[in-house]
C-alpha cells in the first residue's frame, strides 16, 4: 500500500481538524466572508460608481457653467454672448413644461420638453442617442430612463401633448440619454426631446431660455464672474439670469453626494468587518481551548511553541483563504450590482462586470491578515500553556468556575427554576466569550435602531415640513387670476374644504452692499396670505410672520446660511420688473421646496403691493375633505377639467402627498442601503451567537453527559442551550437600546450633513421593539442547531475520553 | 557510577502546587537515581505524587526546589522550547489514556515526533514508523484513525510513537491502567523487550502483579519517595 507523505504530518492535522470540525470551520469562514464581502461590495461599488460617473461626465464634454434665464433669447443674442469676456464657448437650448398622455382617454401628466437646434451637434453635456433617431420634423425622442420610470411612451408609440387645450399626437422615433435627467425617485417627471419647430408648436415660443458655457480654463469664481457679465448684458434686453451653477469639468455634479454616501457605507462595512473579527476571535479562542490537551501532547512528544503555533496559524490562514474564495466573487458581484443600481438612479450608463484589482488586493489583505492578526494572541496564549497543565485538563470541575464575583453573583440568585438557573449561570460562565458575543449582537442592534431611527427621523421631518404647509393640492394658473373670483370657484367644487391664493416669483437676493461674483443668490419668493390656516412652517430661528409685518421675510435656513444673513438683518431682493427691494429677515424656516431649498416667504398683501399685483395671484393652495391619495387625485383632475372648461389654463398641478412620497422614496434609496449593511451586521451577530453556543456545547459535552446520566431529557438539554441563547440576545438588546438611542441623533446629524438634509431626530420606538422581536427570533434560531446537537450527545459518548 | 552517568538523577526535589485550599506538597525532598537500562516501577495511591514525579523527569513540569538531571541535561536550566526539543529526542512518553491525536492516522501519529524533532530524513520517516508499528504488531493498522482501534491497540501505537526518535529513556504514566489484563500483559511484554534492547524504562502503575515483574520499584507516599529495591544493574 503506497501512501504519499509529501505533506508534513503536522499540517495534515491542521487540515483534518478543519475537516473534522466542519461546522465550526464553516462558521469562522462565513464570519470572515461576511466582513470581507461587505468591504469588497462597498469599496468596489463605490469605486465603480465614482469612476463611471467621472468617465461618463468627461465623455459628455461638460460645460463649466449653466444658466437659467428669466426670458427667451434668439440666435443673435447667443452669438453676442459668446463675446462676453471670459466665455470660451456658449450654447443655448430651450426647456418647457408640458402635459402629456399616451392615450386620448388617459389623464394628463406633467413632463417637460427640451429642444436643441441640432441634437447631433450638441457641444456641452452631450446627449446620447440610445435607440432610433434624433428628433425630426415628424417624430420626437423620449428620455430612455423615463420609459420604465414614468411610463413614458417607447419607440414607435404615440404621445399626446396638450396644445391649445387639445391633445396633439406625435410619434416617438428615438430614445435618448441626458446626463441631467434622472429616473424616479430623483427625477421629477418625463422628458421629451423635440426640434425647435415642434418646441414652438407645443410650448408656444421659439428661442433659448437655458445656457451652457465654458471658460478657457475652469475656475469656479470665474464661472460666476462670467454669469454676472452675461446677466448684465441680458438685463439690457429685459432678461436676467435666474439660476446659475458652476460645474467642475472632471467631477460629476453629484460626486460630492456620492462620496458622502460612500463614506457612510464604508464606515458600516468596516463596522461589519469589525464584528466579523470579534467572531473570529471568539471561535479561535474556543478552538484553542478545545485543543489544549492536544497542545500538551504535542509538547510532550517534542513540539516547540513555534511549531505548534504555526500549526494553528496555518489553520487560520486556511480559514482566511477559503473565506476569500467565497467573499471575493460575492463582494464583486454585490459591488457591481450596487453600482448598477446607483448608476441607474443617476442615469449613468452601467459598466460591464468588473473585479477591481485594487479592491481584490484589499480583500486579500483584509481576509488573510485580519484573522491572522486577531488569532495571533489566542494562539500564542494557547501554546504558552505549560505541558503539564495542558495534559491535565480533563474531567469535570477542573475550571475556575465559582471564583469570580460574577459567578458568585449569579449563584446568589435564588428562587429560579433549576433549569433556568443553569441557563443563566452557564450564559455568563466565560466572561470573555460573553463580552465578545454581546458586543457583536449589541453593535448590530444599536446600528439597526440607529438606521431605523434615521429613516424614521427623515420621514417625520418631511412630514413635519409638509404639515407646515398644510395644503393638499397646488394649482398653478398660466395667467394671474383675481383672488376674489378664483377662490369661490375652487371652493364651489366637490370635496374642497377651503382654498387660498399664493404668489410665486423667482428673484435674486444679496446682502446690502454686496457686489461681485457669488454675492447674488436665486430665491423663490412666496407671498402667503397673512391669515393663512395652512402656513405653519418649521421655524428654526426667529418668529413667524405677523399680519402687521411690512417688508418682513421668513427665509429658508439653508439659503440664509449661503447668503450669510441672520434673523433681524436686512436683505436686498431684486425682483424682475420691480428692481431692488429691502426686506427684514424675521425668522428662518426649514423647507424642502425650491431649487436646493431657496425659498422665502412674505405676507402676500405686502408682496402683492411690491410686485404691483394687488388682488391677483397665480397659485392656488387647496385643502380637501378627503384623506386618501386617490380621492385627492380625483379632486385635482376635477379642478383641471373644471378650469379648462372655464377657459382658465392651468400650467401645473400637484398633489402634496405625491411629492411627499417622492421625497420619501429618495430617502429610502439611502436608508435601504444602510439597512442592507445592518442586515449583514445582524447576520454576523446571530452567527456569533450561534458560534458561541456551539462552542459551549463542544466544551460542555461531558457536563451534558452527566446531566443525561442523572436524568435530563433531550428537551431539558435543549431548553438550557436555547435559554442561554435567549439570555444573551435579550442582554444585548438591553445594552443596544441606550447605545442606539444616544448614537441616533449624532448619526442623523452626520448623515444629514452628507446629504444636505438637516433632519430632526425622532427616536423610532417601533424600531426598538422590532429589534427585540428580531433578536428573540435570531436567538432561538441561532440556538437551535447547537441545542439540537447537545440533545444528541449520548452519555457514553460524552463521558468517554478521546 | 558518577553523577553524569545516571540516566535519571533527582536531588532534593520539591514540588508545591498552590491551590484555592492552600499549598499542596506533591513532592518532598525526593532523591532518585536510575542507571542506564534499568526498569523502574513507581507505585503509590492516588494523589501521592507519582505523576508529578514523572512530569519532573520528562521536563513536562518544573520543580519548586532541587535539581533534575536527565540523560546528562540539567532540566532546571532549559527553556520551554529547548525542553520540548530535548524531550522529543531523549524521552518517549506513554500516557494512561493513550493521547493519540484523533485526526491523525496511527502512522502519522508515530511520525509526528520525527517531524517535530527532524531526527530522521523526511523520506525515512514512513519506513521507520512502519518498522516501529511492526514491532508493536500494528503494521497492518497503520493507516487507520485511533478511534477505530481497541484500547490495547491504541496503547501499542502510543508506544511506537514514544519510540519514534529512538529515545534512551521511556516513561509510562499508568500505561496499562486503561487496559484489560490480557492487553496489559501484551503491552508489558513490549516494555520488557524495550529494556532488553537497552532502553531505560520507568513506569507508574497501580497493578501489583505487573509491579512484581519490575526489577526495581519505588513507592511514593504523600510526596515522599521510598526506594524498595535495586535493579539488576
Amino acid at each position: 500500500m503506497e501512501k504519499s507523505y509529501s505533506m508534513n504530518t503536522a499540517f495534515k492535522k491542521v487540515w483534518r481538524d478543519l475537516w473534522r470540525n466542519k461546522g465550526r470551520a464553516a462558521m469562522v469562514i462565513l464570519s470572515i466572508t461576511v466582513g470581507v464581502m461587505a468591504v469588497g461590495m462597498v469599496v468596489s461599488g463605490n469605486q465603480l460608481v465614482i469612476g463611471q460617473m467621472a468617465r461618463s461626465h468627461v465623455q459628455s464634454n461638460p460645460a463649466h457653467g449653466m444658466l437659467w434665464l428669466s426670458g427667451v433669447i434668439g440666435e443673435d443674442t447667443i452669438q453676442s454672448l459668446k463675446n462676453v469676456p471670459g466665455v470660451a464657448d456658449l450654447e443655448g437650448y430651450a426647456e418647457a413644461s408640458v402635459h402629456w398622455k399616451t392615450s386620448l382617454e388617459g389623464e394628463w401628466q406633467d413632463g417637460h420638453i427640451i429642444s436643441y437646434p441640432d441634437f447631433a451637434k450638441i457641444q456641452f453635456d452631450q446627449l446620447i442617442l440610445k435607440e432610433g433617431s434624433w428628433p425630426q420634423a415628424d417624430s420626437i425622442a423620449v428620455e430612455q430612463a423615463h420609459i420604465a420610470s414614468f411610463g413614458a411612451p417607447g419607440l414607435g408609440d404615440t404621445v399626446y401633448f396638450e396644445i391649445n387645450d387639445r391633445a396633439r399626437p406625435l410619434t416617438v422615433g428615438g430614445a435618448i440619454r441626458n446626463p441631467f435627467e434622472w429616473p424616479r425617485p430623483f427625477g421629477q417627471n418625463a422628458a421629451f426631446y423635440v426640434t425647435p419647430d415642434a418646441f414652438q408648436h407645443i410650448a408656444g415660443y421659439h428661442g433659448y431660455d437655458r445656457l451652457r458655457f465654458t471658460l478657457t480654463e475652469y475656475n469656479e469664481d470665474e464661472v460666476f464672474h462670467v454669469a454676472d457679465r452675461i446677466n448684465e448684458k441680458l438685463k439690457k434686453i429685459g432678461i436676467s439670469v435666474g439660476y446659475k451653477e458652476a460645474m467642475h469639468p472632471d467631477e460629476h455634479y453629484l460626486q460630492e453626494m456620492i462620496n458622502g454616501v460612500g463614506m457612510v457605507l464604508s464606515v458600516m462595512a468596516v463596522g461589519s468587518l469589525g464584528l466579523s473579527t470579534m467572531l473570529v476571535i471568539n471561535t479561535i479562542n474556543a478552538l484553542i481551548a478545545q485543543q489544549v490537551p492536544q497542545i500538551g501532547i504535542m509538547k510532550a512528544i517534542g513540539g516547540t511553541r513555534r511549531q505548534i503555533a504555526s500549526l494553528y496559524l496555518s489553520a487560520i490562514f486556511i480559514y482566511g483563504f477559503l473565506s476569500l474564495v467565497i467573499a471575493v466573487p460575492l463582494g464583486a458581484y454585490a459591488g457591481n450590482a450596487m453600482a448598477r443600481w446607483m448608476l441607474y438612479l443617476l442615469n449613468v450608463p452601467a459598466t460591464p462586470f468588473e473585479i477591481l484589482p485594487g479592491v481584490f488586493a484589499l480583500q486579500m489583505l483584509v481576509g488573510l491578515l485580519t484573522p491572522l492578526l486577531v488569532g495571533l494572541y489566542p494562539v500564542l496564549q494557547g501554546v504558552a500553556i505549560p505541558a503539564a497543565s495542558a495534559i491535565s485538563q480533563t474531567g469535570l470541575g477542573r475550571g475556575h468556575y465559582g471564583r469570580s464575583l460574577l459567578d458568585r453573583l449569579m449563584a446568589g440568585i435564588r428562587g429560579m427554576p433549576r433549569m433556568a438557573a443553569l441557563s443563566l449561570r452557564n450564559t455568563f460562565r466565560r466572561p470573555g466569550r460573553v463580552v465578545l458575543t454581546l458586543l457583536t449582537l449589541t453593535i448590530s442592534g444599536a446600528f439597526f435602531m440607529m438606521v431605523f431611527s434615521t429613516q424614521y427621523s427623515f420621514e417625520q421631518t418631511v412630514d413635519k415640513i409638509f404639515a407646515g404647509f398644510g395644503y393638499e393640492i397646488q394649482l398653478n394658473f398660466s395667467q394671474y387670476q383675481r383672488i376674489d373670483e378664483v377662490v369661490p370657484l375652487i371652493e364651489s367644487r366637490p370635496n374642497i374644504k377651503n382654498a387660498e391664493m399664493w404668489n410665486f416669483s423667482t428673484a435674486n437676493a444679496h446682502v446690502p452692499g454686496a457686489m461681485g461674483p457669488g454675492s447674488e443668490y436665486e430665491v423663490f419668493m412666496r407671498g402667503v396670505p397673512s391669515n393663512s390656516p395652512f402656513f405653519e412652517p418649521e421655524l428654526t430661528a426667529g418668529r413667524m410672520l405677523s399680519p402687521d409685518d411690512d417688508q418682513a421675510l421668513l427665509l429658508n435656513q439653508k439659503l440664509a446660511g449661503k447668503i450669510g444673513v441672520q434673523v433681524g438683518e436686512d436683505i436686498i431682493i431684486d425682483i424682475p420688473g420691480v428692481g431692488d427691494t429691502r426686506w427684514t429677515v424675521v425668522g428662518l424656516v426649514f423647507d424642502l421646496a425650491g431649487r436646493d431649498q431657496n425659498t422665502a416667504f412674505a405676507n402676500n398683501e405686502v408682496f402683492d403691493r411690491v410686485v404691483h399685483r394687488v388682488g391677483r395671484a397665480a397659485v392656488a393652495m387647496i385643502e380637501t375633505t378627503t384623506t386618501d391619495l386617490e380621492s385627492q387625485r380625483a379632486v385635482e383632475a376635477d379642478l383641471r377639467t373644471f378650469f379648462e372648461a372655464e377657459g382658465i389654463e392651468i400650467s401645473y398641478s400637484a398633489v402634496a402627498s405625491e411629492d411627499r412620497a417622492q421625497i420619501s422614496a429618495q430617502f429610502s434609496v439611502l436608508t435601504q442601503m444602510l439597512m442592507l449593511m445592518t442586515v449583514l451586521m445582524a447576520v454576523v451577530g446571530s452567527m456569533g451567537l450561534s458560534g458561541t453556543l456551539s462552542i459551549n456545547v463542544i466544551e460542555r459535552r461531558r457536563e451534558i453527559g452527566v446531566m443525561r446520566a442523572v436524568g435530563a431529557s433531550s428537551r431539558d438539554v435543549g431548553f438550557i442551550f436555547t435559554g442561554e441563547g435567549l439570555m444573551l440576545g435579550l442582554t444585548s438588546w438591553i445594552f443596544a437600546v441606550p447605545i442606539g438611542l444616544s448614537a441616533g441623533p449624532v448619526f442623523v446629524v452626520k448623515l444629514g450633513e452628507v446629504i444636505s438634509f438637516p433632519g430632526i431626530y425622532f427616536p423610532a420606538m417601533h424600531g426598538i421593539s422590532l429589534w427585540l422581536g428580531i433578536v428573540v427570533v435570531l436567538s432561538i434560531l441561532a440556538s437551535w442547531v447547537p441545542a439540537r446537537r447537545a440533545t444528541r450527545i449520548s452519555v457514553n459518548e460524552s463521558l468517554a475520553y478521546e | 557510577m558518577t553523577n553524569s552517568e545516571w540516566v535519571i538523577d533527582l536531588k532534593n526535589v520539591d514540588k508545591t502546587f498552590v491551590g484555592p485550599a492552600g499549598p499542596i506538597h506533591a513532592l518532598r525532598s525526593v532523591n532518585l537515581q536510575v542507571a542506564p537500562g534499568e526498569f523502574v516501577g513507581v507505585m503509590g495511591p492516588s494523589g501521592s505524587g507519582k505523576s508529578t514525579l514523572l512530569n519532573m523527569i520528562t521536563g513536562i513540569d518544573r520543580p519548586t526546589n532541587g535539581d533534575v538531571r536527565v540523560i546528562g541535561a540539567q532540566l532546571n536550566d532549559l527553556s520551554e522550547n529547548t525542553l520540548a526539543r530535548w524531550r522529543g529526542k531523549n524521552v518517549g512518553v506513554i500516557f494512561q489514556f493513550f493521547q493519540l491525536l484523533p485526526t491523525l492516522t496511527i502512522i502519522e501519529n508515530v511520525m509526528l515526533p520525527m517531524d517535530f524533532c527532524r531526527v530522521w530524513k523526511p523520506r525515512e520517516r514512513p519506513e521507520r514508523a512502519i518498522h516501529l508499528l511492526d514491532q508493536v504488531g500494528l503494521a497492518d493498522q497503520a493507516h487507520k484513525l485511533p478511534n477505530t482501534l481497541s484500547g490495547g491497540q491504541q496503547q501499542r501505537a502510543a508506544i511506537a510513537r514514544a519510540l519514534a526518535n529512538d529515545p534512551p529513556l521511556v516513561m509510562g504514566d499508568e500505561p496499562t491502567g486503561n487496559l484489560d489484563s490480557k492487553a496489559a500483559d501484551k503491552v508489558f511484554n513490549l516494555f520488557e523487550a524495550l529494556v532488553n534492547q537497552g532502553k531505560t524504562f520507568m513506569m507508574v502503575t497501580h497493578n501489583v502483579d505487573l509491579a512484581s515483574r519490575v526489577p526495581r520499584v519505588v513507592d511514593v507516599l504523600d510526596g515522599e519517595l521510598f526506594d524498595n529495591g535495586t535493579s539488576k544493574t
